[in-house]
């Protein structure tokens, strides 16, 4: 394990077992011997290097953590890396596509959504898994579902209007 | 001259007075199809049919052959009928007996298949439509220690009804476990059949290199003694003799053992001898004959000393020490609550006395080693050994080379069962082939076979078992003597399992356990199919129905209501979080028994048997066996996966097979995980210079865990392929035998090969597999990875005038987890039973003050054809989440059971409760003449 990358709270090493895990992440299929214990979080940032997901409260409380897995937005500093094995996990890593940001990406920087930038991966895959399975939903529903996210920064409104312009956009450029 | 007809060839050769047919065949004409088991005539496996007749080559003379047509099993191919349909392209050039072994299942380890196949031939030529009972009766005198026979006799039927109707041979039928995946769980034959079913297969003893010599070993032949006087003068200036090595010989490593160090390769002037095996000297010489001659030319002479012949007289005050530190190898224990607490609770508690004896695994294969010095100083070895990288260590220390100047080149093994886990030979005929810079064989007699390899443990235990009146345990007390003989051995692993598998699979508030492993001048005793386990379950099953019947409970009831569960802890701490299938295991025996019309199973009926009137009877009982080295080991395999072209795939594991049926597992999961074929992926095993270490074949592991590496070896491949396809999506892309598919397109396994060859990862990767960590018993908690279950029925039947007891059905459920080959289980299955069956009934190696009295297969009964019972297999899975697709070891449990089984049904049927095995007739008889 690589010391640097781990936050504060620090992965322990159950000795000496280890089980094999299979899963797709970012549409890459990766196989690793992981520790039981260790939390899908620190999987995707210790073992597969994708710093993009952050912890900041380790107890699922803030949604920093926050990355899809079989199309639910679930915060992984909470579930066991083992509880992914065969699982379709996206990080914000996998939003971006051939070097060009996403629509939700650009709105986000337009919109002003980010200031010191720490919780915005979380916002990301919280409303990307909000859009894939309601590709219109109403101000009640993204508010519902961003509530699960904390920002200390923006105060939350530029984050509503990237979203509310994500959606327009999507519509109009993807056709959703 | 003898003039003579081989399978179609005539042949005129000089004739050597007293030569056997066996050496004519496989010296002369090197034939080595036909396999030597006894070399006196007792094990059958020998045979070829001289006109016609089925004759045992071992212990015929080669001039009464003179004029006569021999039929081997190399000839047996030809003599197919022209227009027999095949149902696999591949068999099309095999008499449907052989094929209808290899798709029957009747192969394990393969030692006895040419005689089966020949003593089967000559009975359909005889009988073309023999029935079950004709068919048990002509195999008679074919043994086959890994209990292949139900298969064997289906196959035959099958091969007799092809040749009848010129058909094709049907497949034989077997349970089937879960039927989720694509590849495991569906019944494959194993490849390594069709070689072993047409007289190919070499074994270690079918090997020849030039200018190789024959080695024997003299042995102590007194239990103990101190070696006051050695002369070898006259040996060394026999002729043909090459090298006479005795203990001053040694530069290196005196000592060797598996676990402990604490067994001398030779024993030197002034040393102890402390057993009939021990190793004075080893000659090596031009032929097997001269070495023979110059053994017993070797003059010794011994001071002998008291013989401590039992774990009781080496615990004895005063005792002859039979090493430096005394006779206790080990005293290991387990204590959990308070037992005296448990007891006061009790309402009824039994408390007796049951004992073990020492048993032969009798695998058909006797030990041999060839060993051959490298130009480059390094030596080969060739042996079929259960662990190839511990004989490579071992043998490494005893000539003091580099490790990797040792390469142990593992061959096909004619069954183990735990008695090829130590050195047997491959030391000393490494030592002879280093002072003779010569290839030096070194092939046990039967008869140094048995003298030799350790044993399974002669056991003493003691149980005292509480209840409360509903049944429910509330303590269980065990008290067990191990006699681990003369050495070390596994004694301290054997006697560890007997101990925390001693109280059962229950769920008891207060258990203790104390058990002593004591050093005696009896033979050594380590691992043996069941590993300390078969004797415990002897002990606490017999009195699971003893406390039943004084609280006159059900005996099935009462183990269902005390069975370990999921949720549950053992009695040693091991907290169960999955995969017991116990409860499960119970109740099918009770859906059997409720769908059989059986609502009495524990009274005994009055039948008329085979013309007389006998009392039957069922009996049951419980087992559970660790998976897994377990108690703080680390248990590890390594593997090789190379991506072949063309949709090949070869897996390359250091692990031993032995007949278990490791490869087809291998073929299976890998086919799983890739899509490959399975017949299509070659598993290439037991070669230190080209494989990582696969851990010892031991502990039920395999499957586990080299299952488990090589899942992750093919993961990993999966893991390459899926990148090299990029930028297709993982989720897009499925695996099959042609290819990749994705959106409907083939991509073919060339073009991925191609695809892998050019990038920077390549087709081939290593990988080792490491099982999750397990703990000392000292320190409780984990001890095993898993654990399997079993529960089985067995009916008896005793004819009360002979006291001759039979097995006639067993009902065998096992929880072995998840079944990757059910073809590979059904043989596991019933090679348990039977063996299981002549741990109760027949298995008795006698040692007397020392004296190995069992010396030869005549004085040494194991169950033969005419012994099997009807076998129904019940499988329970229940799957453990750290095994490859779930599963766990089958290879031990099966056997534990059976003997408890046994007599259990006896003491329901007669009354009489049998408490020392093996239950023998007379023993019965006299009880029932008593009252």
């Amino acid at each position: 394990m690589d010391k640097d990358c781990s936050m504060y709270i620090e992965h322990v090493e159950s000795g000496k077992r280890k089980v094999t895990l299979s899963l797709t992440v970012n549409d890459r299929l990766v196989v690793r011997d992981v520790d039981p214990q260790m939390t899908l979080l620190h999987f995707l940032r210790d073992e597969l290097k994708l710093f993009g997901t952050k912890e900041a409260c380790g107890e699922g409380e803030c949604g920093a953590c926050t990355v899809i897995m079989n199309g639910k937005a679930v915060t992984s500093c909470i579930i066991l890396a083992i509880e992914a094995e065969g699982a379709q996990i996206t990080t914000v890593e996998g939003l971006a596509k051939d070097g060009k940001l996403s629509i939700l990406q650009e709105e986000f920087v337009s919109q002003d959504a980010l200031q010191c930038g720490f919780c915005t991966p979380g916002f990301l895959m919280s409303t990307r898994a909000l859009l894939d399975s309601n590709a219109d939903p109403s101000d009640e529903e993204i508010i519902e579902t961003l509530s699960g996210n904390l920002c200390r920064c923006t105060g939350y409104i530029p984050i509503l209007n990237a979203v509310k312009r994500t959606i327009e956009r999507e519509r109009k450029e993807l056709g959703r | 001259m003898l003039e003579f007809n081989v399978n179609g060839s005539p042949y005129s050769l000089e004739e050597i007075p007293g030569e056997k047919l066996s050496d004519l065949l496989r010296e002369r004409l090197r034939l080595t199809g036909t396999k030597i088991g006894c070399g006196e005539g007792r094990c059958g496996i020998c045979i070829v049919l001289v006109d016609g007749i089925p004759t045992r080559s071992c212990i015929t003379r080669a001039h009464k052959i003179h004029g006569k047509t021999i039929l081997t099993i190399e000839g047996l191919r030809a003599l197919r009928p022209e227009h027999q349909q095949h149902q696999r392209e591949d068999l099309k050039a095999l008499h449907p007996l052989q094929e209808a072994f290899i798709t029957h299942g009747a192969i394990q380890c393969g030692f006895c298949t040419p005689g089966q196949l020949i003593r089967a031939h000559a009975l359909l030529e005889a009988n073309p439509n023999p029935s079950f009972d004709e068919i048990r009766e002509a195999m008679d005198g074919v043994l086959c220690r890994c209990g292949s026979y139900e298969g064997i006799i289906s196959a035959i039927q099958a091969a007799a009804k092809a040749l009848r109707e010129h058909g094709d041979v049907k497949p034989r039928v077997v349970p089937l476990g879960e039927q989720d995946l694509e590849y495991v769980g569906k019944p494959i034959p194993r490849p390594d059949a069709i070689g072993k079913t047409v007289g190919i297969t070499a074994f270690t003893d079918d090997l020849r290199f030039e200018q190789m010599l024959y080695a024997r070993v003299l042995r102590a032949g007194v239990p103990s003694a101190i070696l006051r006087g050695l002369d070898t003068s006259q040996a060394q200036s026999l002729p043909g003799v090459r090298a006479v090595l005795i203990a001053q010989d040694l530069q290196h490593e005196t000592l060797h053992g598996v676990y402990d160090k604490d067994w001398p390769i030779l024993i030197g002037l002034g040393g102890r001898v402390r057993y009939q095996g021990d190793a004075i000297a080893l000659v090596a010489a031009d032929s097997q004959a001269i070495a023979d001659q110059a053994i017993k030319l070797i003059k010794t002479d011994y001071e002998p000393r008291p013989v401590v012949d039992s774990p009781r007289v080496a615990c004895e005050p005063g005792a002859e020490p039979v090493h430096e530190g005394g006779n206790l190898l080990k005293h290991i224990h387990f204590n959990k609550g308070n037992v005296d607490v448990g007891f006061a609770e009790a309402d009824e508690i039994v408390e007796h006395t049951f004992n073990t004896p020492f048993m032969e695994h009798l695998f058909m294969e006797p030990e041999c080693s060839i060993a051959v010095p490298r130009n480059d100083g390094g030596m080969d070895v060739y042996v079929g050994s259960q662990i190839p990288f511990e004989d490579q260590r071992q043998v490494t220390e005893a000539l003091g080379l580099p490790r990797e100047m040792v390469r142990v080149k593992g061959q096909k093994t004619g069954g183990a069962f735990g008695g090829k886990e130590d050195i047997a030979g491959q030391i000393h005929a490494a030592l002879l082939a280093q002072a003779t810079g010569k290839p030096v064989k070194l092939l046990f007699t039967r008869r140094e076979s048995m003298l030799v390899h350790p044993k399974r443990h002669a056991t003493s235990i003691r149980v005292r078992l509480g209840a409360k009146k509903d049944g429910t345990l509330t303590a269980c007390q065990t008290e067990l003597y191990g006699d681990t003989g003369a050495y070390a051995s596994l004694g301290v692993a054997v006697l560890t399992r007997a101990t925390t598998h001693s109280c059962g699979p229950y769920i008891i508030p207060h258990a203790h356990s104390d058990c002593f492993a004591m050093y005696t001048n009896n033979p050594p005793a380590g691992a043996f199919r069941g590993f300390g386990v078969v004797q415990a379950a002897f002990g606490i099953e017999n009195a699971m129905d003893m406390l039943a019947e004084k609280l006159n409970i059900d005996p099935l009831a009462m183990r269902i209501k005390n069975s370990l569960t999921i949720g549950s802890a053992t009695n040693t701490g091991h907290y169960l979080a999955d995969s017991v299938g116990l409860p499960e295991c119970l109740q099918a025996l009770q859906n059997w028994f409720d769908g059989n019309g059986i609502t009495a199973p524990f009274l005994p009926v009055r039948e008329q048997i085979d013309g007389y009137e006998q009392i039957t009877c069922w009996g049951v009982a419980c087992g559970f066996k660790n998976t897994g080295l377990g108690t703080g080991a680390t248990d590890s395999s390594g593997i090789i996966l190379r991506l072949l072209p063309a949709g090949r795939l070869q897996i390359k594991s250091g692990a031993a097979e032995v007949g278990q049926g490791m490869v087809t597992t291998l073929q299976l999961i890998a086919a799983e995980v890739l899509g490959i074929l399975p017949e299509n992926i070659n598993v290439f095993i037991m070669d230190t210079g080209l494989s990582l270490d696969g851990g010892p074949t031991t502990a039920s592991r395999q499957t586990y865990v080299t299952g488990n590496a090589v899942r992750k070896a093919a993961l990993i491949l999966k893991e390459r392929i899926f990148a090299a396809l990029s930028p297709h999506k993982p989720q897009n892309i499925t695996l099959t035998s042609k290819g990749a598919l994705i959106a409907g397109e083939l991509t073919p396994w060339q073009e991925i090969y191609d695809l892998l060859a050019a990038s920077d990862e390549g087709t081939e990767l290593e990988t080792i597999y490491t099982a999750p960590e397990t703990f000392p018993l000292e320190k409780g908690g984990r001890i095993h990875i898993a654990y399997g279950f079993a529960a089985q029925a067995v009916k008896v039947a005793i004819n009360p005038q002979t006291g001759e007891i039979r097995v006639l059905k067993v009902i065998a459920a096992n929880d072995a987890g998840r079944v990757i080959n059910p073809l590979g289980f059904q043989a596991q299955v019933e090679g348990g039973v039977i063996m299981g069956i002549g741990h109760g009934l027949m298995e008795d190696f006698k040692v007397e003050n020392g004296i190995i009295k069992s010396d030869r297969i005549a004085r040494y009964e194991i169950p033969r054809m005419r012994d099997i019972p009807e076998i129904v297999s019940l499988i329970v899975e229940s799957h453990t989440a750290g095994g490859p697709f779930g599963a766990k070891g089958v290879g031990e449990l099966v056997c534990v059971p059976t003997p408890p089984a046994i007599t259990n049904a006896i003491c329901h049927a007669i009354g009489l409760r049998v408490d020392t095995l093996p239950v023998t007739k007379e023993k019965v008889r006299e009880f029932l003449a008593g009252n």
